[in-house]
């Protein structure tokens, strides 16, 4: 980017002081980012792009002996034509910003999340091992392959395992549950990355320290200690043993995700590998080694049926995630290019303006070259400016989208979703396109002005301005047709939005909270007591209406699918059924607003074979009925009684087709087991080194709450955070989690609309500029009406029906472009047709409406066209 | 010799460069660190000024010094000319009358 800047200083002082600068502004900008983060690094480069103007400008301009001709008086007359175009220029200026802004931050968020995913250098040279023997092959290995493969280290560059865990971190008063990495010492260097502060753990640390050395995340190293360089040498506190930090990583760098805050070492014979009971492994190729050559040798030294394949996934693989991110591109395209027109638009009437100008340039000997690399040099300076406001934008912009990103992304990215080298690669080549697009018209106008025929007349008879005029009137149209696309598409997923969020969760949930505790392992036997004393707590606390111990629905046990399943005694075999048993305190379905649709819920005395079944359930094997009757899920299950049938309590995964009836619930109530604690895997283990190593697993306590209000959630979790501080408590109210369902949804509507609404402005003003421009150039053609007899009724209707074909045109075209395109979106829209007639319809009505009444203030001046005044001007 | 003012920026500068010659680098961090931060130039500014110096001979191009920390080529170190010191001279000593004029006046005492 630097190297572009410096473009901008004259050839020779490049060569003299170009590569000196350039070192110069990387250690300013290092010193920069660790005084002041990134705003101070944002300020240093943009008082840069400032100082280099300058720079270039005193140094083309600077008078010097000696020399007879210099490139700037382009510049300066580009300068003197920008500044004279006042608010017209600050309109183009700010709308391409905007337009740039919106491009940027969807391509950072596109890019990180689609594009290049793992940003690791030469990450196609990095390969992850596959486990082929496997049913389903998948990157996970048993702990003693990656140990064997590990074994051939010789056939890679680098070769290293890793496996994920948990651990709760202690200290500041609140226990923290982190992500962790356990790897071999060769992780980093496998994926070609350093600390930013410190060192990455060697072989000799693991086998020295016995797995306890650590590099940590910066966020983490700035939360623990202040800063990631009082973070080095430091201690960690666990619940397990301390861990030693020797590295920090800098916050850009996630592996595998943006989750994971701690890399821990491994050792395979050290005691933490005893725990560690799959591991991926990946490894980067030699320089010049073919993936089928190294996959080859694995096969012929190893394996046969090991194979490698590239880490990096090029693209998402989901054809919905790509779908999404594609319109959401597009639609930030469709706004760069309504943003284009208008601008160019603005600047062919800038360019008609100084018409009088360029002739008298051209007849004073300017040549059509001269006078090229004039627009040119003022299209550089327009985008120049727009592209820097633009950037200050989507900076601002995208801390916004982070933000809002929905959690139901699920992982954070390992490429975090900034303004990195490549997005701002992307807006300049976005602003190299608009630059383009805007130019080209005005140069091919202003290196066509007839001379003789401009200065003969005065300026006022052009024989160029018509087809100008055309032009614009085709650009209006065009960005008409852009606005009714991104209308139509914004609408259409706000409807999609719409139904989804209505569509029936099969119970109330009003004022329903979920609450849940995560357990450090050495809490684990403690979990039933601290079960009971949290809920009796809860129990007694004021706005907590009810409390039970179950997790909040629509989650239940694992569904047993497939199978014999029995229905009053007779076996039937239905291999499409997947019924799940989900054990329920009683007065939990009642508490969750559950739909009684037939029989009664479960109480305190029902026996275990006592059940309530779905709605589904009901219907597919007791359509007259299903009270009374039983079932059981095999020979060897017991038989169930159905006491009641409750309404389907959606799931996420069933949202949209829980009518299809496939997934069954029965609820039981909970039969007492010997232990609560529900056997958590092996809770500690005694280490080779006879020292305690404990095993990542941790407990969950789940429970649901009727509360009086969902103001009451926050002081409830504080509440129990303080009396259990050693535990991670968390809680949401039930509506939000379905509603962050639809997260995805909802991010992609708002983000739609607001761009067809703003191309939709920049169209309407588009229409008003260009009527504007239009009854001024007819004002003769008025004049001469109204003196032969025209009403003012007649000039309006004249300059109405003149603009509505230029609405309806663009109208007409927008919508067969938002049928063709809406067919790539068809996948993602729900409840609403692609070709919906009403969603068509009432974008047509209301852009041509508006146009109507942007157009109404050009019409009422060309019907108060005074003839005597115009005619005598003639 | 210019005519016209010198701009502090171009003063702090020389001030740099009047103990011993620096590197690009070595001149914006000197020109923090006395003025407590108020002057952050940027290389932009910096090479602007020191082009102009360069062209009007008041600084010139110097071999590093044998003690510099870097061999980095791109480098390049920069010591006051025997103009250059004048000039930054009569600038001081313009800025020292001026000083006087304003303690006259009881603007500063």
């Amino acid at each position: 980017m630097y190297r572009l800047l410096l473009l901008l200083l004259p050839r020779h002082r490049r060569l003299s002081y170009g590569d000196e600068m350039r070192d110069v502004f990387n250690a300013a900008m290092l010193a920069s980012s660790a005084r002041g983060g990134r705003w101070a690094a944002m300020r240093l480069w943009i008082r840069e792009v400032a100082g280099m103007m300058k720079f270039a400008l005193r140094d083309r301009f600077a008078p010097r002996p000696g020399r007879g001709w210099y490139a700037g008086s382009e510049l300066r007359w580009a300068v003197r034509s920008l500044r004279s175009r006042g608010w017209a220029g600050v309109f183009a200026v700010g709308l391409l910003a905007v337009a740039l802004a919106a491009n940027g931050i969807v391509f950072a968020a596109v890019d990180a999340l689609a594009i290049n995913r793992t940003p690791y250098p030469d990450v196609d040279r990095v390969v992850s091992f596959i486990n082929a023997r496997e049913a389903t092959p998948s990157s996970s290995l048993p702990r003693n392959d990656a140990r064997e493969l590990l074994q051939h280290a010789p056939l890679f560059k680098q070769i290293a395992a890793f496996g994920r865990t948990t651990l709760f971190l202690q200290g500041n008063g609140v226990s923290e549950r982190v992500s962790v990495v356990n790897a071999t010492p060769g992780l980093f260097q496998v994926l070609g990355v350093t600390p930013g502060w410190g060192r990455t753990f060697s072989a000799e640390d693991v086998r020295v320290h016995d797995s306890d050395v650590v590099v940590i995340s910066e966020v983490l190293a700035r939360t623990r200690f202040g800063s990631p360089e009082a973070a080095v040498d430091q201690t960690l506190d666990t619940t397990d043993v301390p861990l030693r930090i020797v590295g920090v990583m800098v916050a850009s760098f996630r592996f595998p995700d943006g989750g994971v805050d701690v890399w821990r070492g491994l050792d395979f014979d050290g005691p933490l590998a005893t725990v560690q009971y799959a591991l991926n492994v990946i490894a980067r190729l030699h320089d010049g080694q073919a993936l089928l050559v190294a996959n080859g040798a694995l096969g012929a030294r190893y394996d046969p049926a090991s194979k490698i394949q590239p880490m990096a996934e090029p693209f998402a693989k989901d054809k919905q995630d790509r779908t999404r991110y594609f319109a959401l591109l597009g639609a930030a395209l469709c706004l760069l290019l309504t943003a284009c027109t208008n601008a160019a638009s603005l600047e062919l009437v800038a360019a008609f303006g100084r018409m009088r100008g360029y002739a008298i340039q051209r007849a004073l000997g300017a040549s059509r070259s001269m006078l090229a690399r004039v627009v040119l040099a003022e299209g550089v300076m327009l985008i120049g400016l727009a592209l820097l406001a633009g950037w200050a934008l989507a900076a601002l912009g995208l801390d916004a989208l982070v933000a809002e990103l929905p959690r139901s992304y699920g992982v954070i990215p390992a490429n975090p979703i900034d303004l990195d080298t490549r997005a701002l690669w992307f807006m300049a080549a976005a602003a190299a396109v608009t630059w383009l697009v805007i130019a080209v018209p005005v140069l091919v106008f202003a290196t066509g002005v007839n001379v003789l025929d401009v200065l003969k007349h005065g300026g006022r008879f052009q024989s160029g301005s018509r087809l100008a005029l055309l032009f614009r009137q085709g650009l209006t149209a065009v960005q008409v047709a852009l606005a009714v696309i991104l209308l139509v598409g914004g609408l259409l997923y706000a409807r999609t939005y719409a139904a989804r969020i209505s569509v029936d969760k099969g119970f109330d949930g009003i004022n329903l909270a979920s609450l849940s505790l995560i357990l450090p392992p050495q809490d684990i036997p403690k979990l039933a007591a601290i079960r009971s004393s949290v809920l009796a707590q809860l129990a007694a606390y004021q706005g907590v209406e009810a409390v039970t111990a179950d997790s909040p629905p629509p989650s239940g046990d694992s569904p047993m699918a497939g199978g014999p399943i029995e229905i009053d005694g007779a076996a039937i075999a239905s291999p499409d059924v997947s019924v799940g048993r989900r054990a329920v305190s009683p007065g939990y379905l009642e508490m969750v607003g559950a739909r009684l649709r037939s029989g009664r819920f479960l109480d305190q005395d029902d026996p275990a074979s006592h059940v309530v079944i779905s709605e589904p359930f009901a219907r597919r094997f007791w359509p007259e009925g299903a009270v009374g009757h039983t079932f059981r899920l095999g020979p060897q299950m017991p038989v169930n009684m159905v006491v009641g049938v409750v309404a389907h309590m959606r799931a996420n995964e069933d949202r949209y087709e829980h009518d299809r009836g496939l997934t069954y619930t029965y609820y039981v109530r909970p039969t007492p087991r010997p232990s609560p604690t529900s056997q958590p895997a092996s809770p500690a283990r005694a280490a080779p080194t006879g020292r305690r190593i404990v095993n990542a697993a941790s407990a969950f306590i789940s429970m649901t709450m009727k509360l009086d209000s969902p103001a009451r959630l926050p002081e409830i979790i504080a509440m129990v955070r303080r009396d259990v501080p050693q535990f991670a408590v968390s809680g949401a109210m039930v509506s939000d989690t379905y509603r962050g369902w639809e997260a995805e949804t909802r991010l992609q509507t708002t983000v739609i609309t607001a761009f067809g609404f703003l191309s939709f402005v920049t169209a309407l003003i588009g229409v008003y500029g260009v009527m504007m421009f239009l009854v001024a150039g007819r004002t003769r053609e008025l004049g001469v009406r109204i003196a032969l007899g025209a009403t003012r009724r007649d000039v309006i209707a004249l300059v109405l029906v003149s603009a509505s074909r230029l609405s309806i045109g663009g109208a007409v075209a927008g919508l067969f472009g938002a049928v063709a395109l809406s067919r790539f979106v068809e996948g993602q829209l729900f409840g609403v047709s692609v070709v919906d007639t009403s969603t068509y319809l009432v974008v047509t009505i209301v852009v041509i409406g508006c146009a109507t009444v942007a157009t109404w203030f050009p019409a009422r001046r060309a019907a108060r066209v005074d003839p005597a005044i115009t005619l005598r001007s003639e | 010799m210019p005519t016209t003012t010198m701009t502090p920026q171009v003063f702090q500068i020389l001030l740099s460069l009047a103990d011993a010659p620096r590197h690009g680098y070595a001149i914006i961090t000197d020109v923090r660190d006395r003025t407590g931060g108020q002057m952050d130039l940027t290389p932009s500014t910096l090479y602007d000024a020191l082009a102009r110096l360069s062209d009007q001979g008041l600084i010139a191009e110097t071999a590093a010094p044998p003690d510099a920390p870097t061999t980095d080529s791109r480098r390049r170190y920069y010591a006051l000319t025997k103009a250059g010191r004048a000039a930054a001279e009569d600038e001081a000593t313009r800025l020292a009358r001026l000083l006087d004029m304003a303690r006259a006046k009881k603007f500063y005492v």
